[in-house]
């Protein structure tokens, strides 16, 4: 009832003072929000109370909310554990890498994309390079042991010829070139998918901008640099902040997929090392634990890129 | 002015409702679902109490009036398998029972789904091959207490089967000696999972011996390595040793070979452990496992160890083994299952079992007494098989129904397809032909079982005195497995440690798979690295010992030792 | 207007610097180079597809297909299940798309309000949940007292709106939309409804067709959702026939501990990378329909017209 006090007060307040400026329906914009609401309400708020059993030990005959109440148990478990630095440094190293090489690549394809000027070749590219999203981690992992393999890996071995990789190297099982292959094959993968929404930004861009460049003799580069970057600065901004909130979101199934036992030291990350110790019993409350750790983690770096970005560009999430 | 009212009137109340609505239904939710697990709860604990009087009610009701029963039941299947409701024999086993099952079928990724499922407890009647040991304490309350129902009248055939292979009945009970599921005995199958082969052709070729120690096999897989042993011309293509796996691995070299200085593995020795004159230990620390490591080392250092094998996933492993595209052989000495499943039609004849090998660098060979792995426990029982609901409300009728499926001839249609859909003949009292696959079926005779029925999978006793004529791949894994059969002899019951007739408390069954994640991450790695030579053994090996440790090894084996104690009778 | 634009880039063309040359060339050969890398290994699995798995396996398959065959193709397209889970897909992407968009873009719009005092806190509202959940456990437990559990209601409605959309949408309303649009919508007395279908809408084609293409995307990947919340085959979604059939030829190879038939094992494989192109190639139909909202010049047009 607070709240609605409030809501009252500051609807007043526009009313009173800024009534020319906005329009007044404020109850129109909860009507067009209340769907949204309602549904992250029942799906993902009703649920919440199962975050407790990371303090719980977990009981059938009590449920979930019923069971022995163990405080900071499992998380100590995992902090104690000789498994957690490695894993977090792990995890965060994956992490950093593929946000520093993935990140900016999907934008300057879309800015590379947006300035082919041969239509048809635009089209191609642009219908091309998001096709490898459709690959199921399964495969992709399968086609890297195939094409990276010692002797007879196609890629391998154009790589070591051109003298990227050392001769020597066993790309596929060695713990110094997992990190790159992890990464490169997933910027691979997500590139073009992830410039769909620069692309769909830049075409937002109003022409009349270009002409006016144009006037002005300002050449390609510099166009490029004034105007279609500045147009899509918010959108990189708003999805670097959502990529920050993911750094400890290390994807299971691919470093699963990837981890031997050569480069088990660099492909250990958090969610392999729990389902490690979950899969011999179903240890709910240690997987809610590290679960929990992780999103605090990514909550705070969430919130604080959100803060950089907003002191520095004013575009925020919140 | 009057709209603004309104407006404002509308998403006050608006909020307002949001809110109650809030706490509201968040209240309903946690009471509705404590109040679900209490009833179930209570449900559980009726059935418990009240088991006797409802058996011998209902028991006599179903055997009188030839009332039908019906029953709801999951079972996890090989992806190939059919479904129930198309195999006969299941049928009949139905209408002896006196049931009628609703099966609910699951091929894929069942360990995703199971926790979810049996968490929020819902669970048919029936569950094959759905749970594990973990799962009983896990979640304590959700599966029907079995031993009140194994009696003379109601299962007969369970009750035989714990009396004549008492294994079994260890196998199936608790710690606190209650049963949650029966386990399966299939008696036929061999007591070793790993044939080491080698190509006999190449030794021909070569003008070799078979080799018989660790240095004679060294000088065998240069000489593949450097000749060209297949003769296509081409004498770089020879992959002269493969595998696949290490620790628990059936198609690892530790597996075939650490035998040889002496080291009694059993059931794959998941995790290293094994068991010496009483006292368990872990191969991954001990002496020998160094100089194994240094041998391996050795041998990779000479470019005769596959450089893909460790990264090499087990599709890969078996596509080498199947030769090049001229019909080539690509490797000399690989584990296998057997020959026809390893190398294909065109190339197992050329493959013959590589017996034990003698460790004999720097010692006389003999100076270890040579064994082999020895898994008869592993590929002959396991438990498991069949679970019942707590709340199952015909608890009598579900473990008849169970009980039928460990009927002698049952058990065999149960592992080979049933004699009313063709996979089966009965030749006698106790004697049966597995039948071949009809051609249109289109399939070998391996992997036919697995389409046409639970196989391997299912429950089942299959009487050791029962004459099984098994089909050609069976009889082939007997035959190879013959060169391992004076090393297998040689194990005895404190030398042997079957893990998974021990027994712990779910306090150590949690505490060890924490330890064991972080022991695995020692060893896992360690040996990889050493074998491609990234890092010295001898240098490595002091500190390598003790990180082991530290990961909480000595624990481990404190909690094994005495559940291995208990084993023995000590 | 066509012919002052026409003008205009001629007098450019013509005085195109140096410059100018090198960076349209940089552009080229970077985006010949961008396709060859993302196009050999799309290659790679159209040969897989088709040749002998052992000879993939053991890397012998580069460039052209070895010992071509069509098992995996036809492992697939024989089961009679693949059908509906196909159309079972279609229902799923159709009505869950749908229902998805009429979610997300109000909430965008109403998010994307700088005068909507409360749009903070219902922001956080949202993001909160990217982060913080209770667990699939008690979402099961939520489904089932819905009585929602193996239906295909369900399987539409388990991702009503996706708050990483949702942000996306907001962003892009709040940043390529014109505030002076809206100042007029004020001046002539415009509800929030009206503008929003008039204004709004017309000017989002592009991040509506981004957003149609994420959600669509996502319902015919949706694997996960389907295995825990429905264990009714009649229901089964595409991408779960697909992952029966690639189990059912995984077991040739992944030793069953009996005779796998030299057949079985040198054409297993191939169903994997067959699978790939049998569930990517609807998508590829569709998108060049959607792709069009993203040229240049859609918005423009829309203020204009």
């Amino acid at each position: 009832m607070a709240k609605a006090k409030k809501v009252q007060a500051s609807g007043n307040k526009s009313f009173g003072f800024r009534a020319g400026k906005y329009l007044s329906h404020t109850w129109q914009l909860w009507v067009m929000l209340l769907p949204a609401v309602v549904y992250i309400f029942i799906f993902c708020y009703i649920p919440m109370y199962g975050v407790q059993l990371a303090f719980r030990e977990y009981s059938f005959a009590t449920g979930i909310t019923g069971g022995k109440w163990v405080g900071f148990k499992y998380f100590e478990q995992y902090f104690t554990s000789n498994m957690f630095w490695p894993t977090l440094r792990n995890t965060f190293v994956l992490s950093f890498f593929s946000i520093v090489v993935g990140f900016p690549a999907p934008i300057i394809l879309a800015m590379i994309i947006n300035q082919l000027r041969h239509k048809k070749w635009k089209r191609v590219v642009q219908t091309t390079v998001y096709i490898p999203y459709f690959i199921s981690v399964v495969v992709m992992v399968s086609m890297i042991q195939v094409l990276f393999m010692n002797d007879k890996g196609v890629i391998g071995n154009f790589l070591k010829q051109i003298g990227l990789v050392a001769q020597t190297t066993n790309i596929v099982g060695s713990a110094s070139t997992f990190v790159p292959l992890y990464v490169l094959t997933g910027v691979w993968q997500s590139m073009g998918w992830n410039s769909i929404i620069y692309i769909a930004a830049l075409s937002s861009v109003d022409t009349q901008l270009y002409d006016a460049c144009k006037i002005d003799g300002a050449n390609r580069w510099q166009t490029m640099w004034n105007i279609d970057f500045p147009a899509i600065l918010p959108t990189v901004m708003i999805l670097l902040i959502m990529n920050m909130g993911n750094v400890l979101n290390v994807g299971f199934d691919k470093a699963f997929l990837m981890q031997n036992d050569l480069n088990r030291s660099a492909s250990q990350v958090i969610s392999t090392y729990v389902y490690q110790v979950g899969i011999k019993s179903s240890q709910f409350s240690f997987g809610t634990a590290v679960g929990l750790f992780n999103t605090v983690v990514n909550f705070v770096f969430l919130m604080v890129t959100n803060w950089i970005s907003k002191r520095s560009t004013g575009t925020g999430l919140l | 002015m009057k709209k603004k009212v309104l407006a404002m009137l509308l998403s006050a109340a608006m909020i307002a409702s949001m809110l109650v609505g809030c706490g509201g239904s968040g209240a309903t939710q946690s009471d509705s679902s404590s109040s679900d697990a209490a009833a179930s709860e209570d449900a559980s604990g009726e059935t418990a109490d009240g088991a006797s009087d409802d058996a011998a009610a209902s028991d006599s009701q179903a055997a009188n009036n030839g009332e039908t029963v019906k029953l709801t039941g999951l079972a996890i299947l090989h992806p190939l398998t059919q479904d129930i409701s198309e195999m006969e024999y299941v049928k009949e086993i139905e209408a002896e029972a006196g049931v009628e099952i609703e099966w609910e079928i699951i091929r894929a990724d069942w360990d995703q789904v199971k926790s979810t499922r049996f968490a929020s407890g819902d669970i048919p009647d029936l569950l094959f091959n759905a749970t594990t040991n973990a799962d009983y304490q896990t979640y304590k309350g959700l599966f029907l207490e079995l031993t009140p129902y194994i009696t003379e009248e109601l299962t007969p055939n369970i009750v035989t089967m714990f009396e004549e292979e008492p294994d079994t009945k260890a196998l199936a009970t608790t710690l606190e000696g209650e049963i949650y599921a029966a386990p399966k005995f299939q008696g036929k199958w061999p007591d070793t999972n790993t044939v080491m082969f080698i190509n006999q052709q190449w030794l021909d070729n070569l003008g070799l011996e078979m080799p018989t120690t660790f240095s004679e096999l060294k000088d065998v897989l240069i000489a593949f390595k450097e000749q060209d042993a297949n003769g296509n011309g081409d004498a770089s293509d020879e992959v002269p040793l493969d595998f696949n796996g290490w620790f628990g691995s059936a198609y690892s070299l530790p597996g075939a070979w650490m035998g040889g200085m002496g080291i009694q593995l059993t059931n794959q020795a998941r995790n290293g452990y094994f068991a010496e004159g009483g006292e368990v230990k872990n191969y991954a620390v001990d002496e020998r496992y160094k100089l194994f490591m240094k041998y391996v080392a050795d041998l990779y250092a000479n470019g005769v160890i596959n450089t893909n094998a460790v990264t090499n996933d087990y599709s890969m492993f078996q596509s080498l083994s199947r030769g090049n595209e001229a019909g080539d052989a690509m490797v000399g000495v690989v584990p296998g299952w057997e020959e026809t499943d390893k190398f294909g039609p065109e190339l197992y004849s050329q493959y013959v079992a590589l017996p034990p090998l003698d460790y004999d660098i720097d010692c006389e060979a003999g100076t270890y007494d040579t064994r082999w792995k020895h898994d008869f426990s592993d590929l002959n029982m396991s438990a498991n098989r069949v679970a019942v609901k707590a709340d199952c409300a015909n608890p009598e009728a579900a473990m008849r129904f169970i009980d039928r499926f460990y009927d002698q001839t049952h058990s065999v249609e149960v592992l080979f397809g049933g004699i009313a859909d063709g996979n089966l003949e009965k030749t006698g009292d106790n004697s049966y032909q597995v039948l071949d696959p009809p051609a249109e079926a289109n399939t070998d005779p391996g992997t036919w079982k697995w389409t046409s029925t639970f196989a391997d999978n299912g429950p089942m006793y299959i009487r050791r005195a029962s004459e099984v004529n098994m089909p050609q791949d069976m009889t082939n894994a007997t035959n190879e497995r013959k060169a391992y059969a004076d090393a297998l002899a040689k194990a005895t019951t404190e030398d042997m440690y079957p893990d998974m007739f021990m027994k712990y408390s779910s306090e150590d069954e949690n505490n060890m798979a924490l330890l064991q994640a972080n022991i695995d991450n020692v060893i896992n790695n360690q040996w990889a690295v050493w074998m491609v030579g990234e890092q010295d053994i001898d240098s490595t090996w002091d500190a390598y010992v003790q990180s082991v440790y530290d990961a909480g090894l000595q624990e481990v084996l404190d909690i094994r030792q005495a559940a291995f104690d208990t084993y023995l009778g000590k | 207007m066509a012919n002052t634009k026409m003008k205009s880039s001629d007098t450019f063309m013509k005085s195109s610097s140096m410059a100018d040359k090198i960076f349209g060339a940089a552009v080229i050969l970077l985006s010949i180079l961008i396709f060859v890398i993302i196009v050999y290994p799309l290659w790679f699995v159209v040969i897989a597809s088709i040749s002998n798995s052992n000879l993939v396996n053991q890397g012998l398959v580069t460039f052209w297909p070895k010992d071509i065959r069509f098992y995996g193709y036809e492992q697939v397209f024989q089961d009679s299940r693949i059908w509906t889970g196909y159309m079972n897909t279609i229902i799923y992407v159709v009505v869950g798309t749908v229902l998805n968009m009429v979610v997300t873009m109000p909430a965008a719009y109403a998010l994307s309000r700088r005068d909507f005092k409360q749009r903070n806190g219902i922001m956080m509202y949202f993001v909160f949940t990217m982060y913080f959940s209770g667990g699939l456990v008690p979402l099961y437990m939520t489904i089932s007292s819905l009585h929602l559990i193996s239906t295909k209601t369900i399987l539409i409605i388990i991702v009503a709106v996706n708050t990483y959309n949702l942000i996306i949408a907001r962003t892009f309303i709040a940043n390529s939309i014109p505030e002076d649009l809206y100042e007029a919508a004020v001046l002539d007395g415009c509800s929030h409804f009206n503008y929003f279908i008039k204004v709004v809408l017309p000017l989002s084609k592009a991040v509506i067709s981004v957003l149609v293409l994420y959600y669509a995307v996502f319902h015919w990947n949706d694997y996960f959702n389907a295995l825990m919340f429905n264990s009714n085959s009649d229901h089964a979604p595409l991408q779960i026939v697909l992952r029966e059939i690639l189990l059912l030829n995984q077991a040739f190879s992944s030793g069953s501990g009996g005779v796998q038939g030299g057949y079985g094992q040198s054409s297993a494989d191939q169903v994997k990378y067959a699978i790939i192109i049998v569930s990517t190639v609807p998508i590829l139909c569709v998108y060049p329909f959607i792709q069009k909202y993203f040229e240049k010049g859609v918005m423009i047009g829309a203020v204009k017209g």
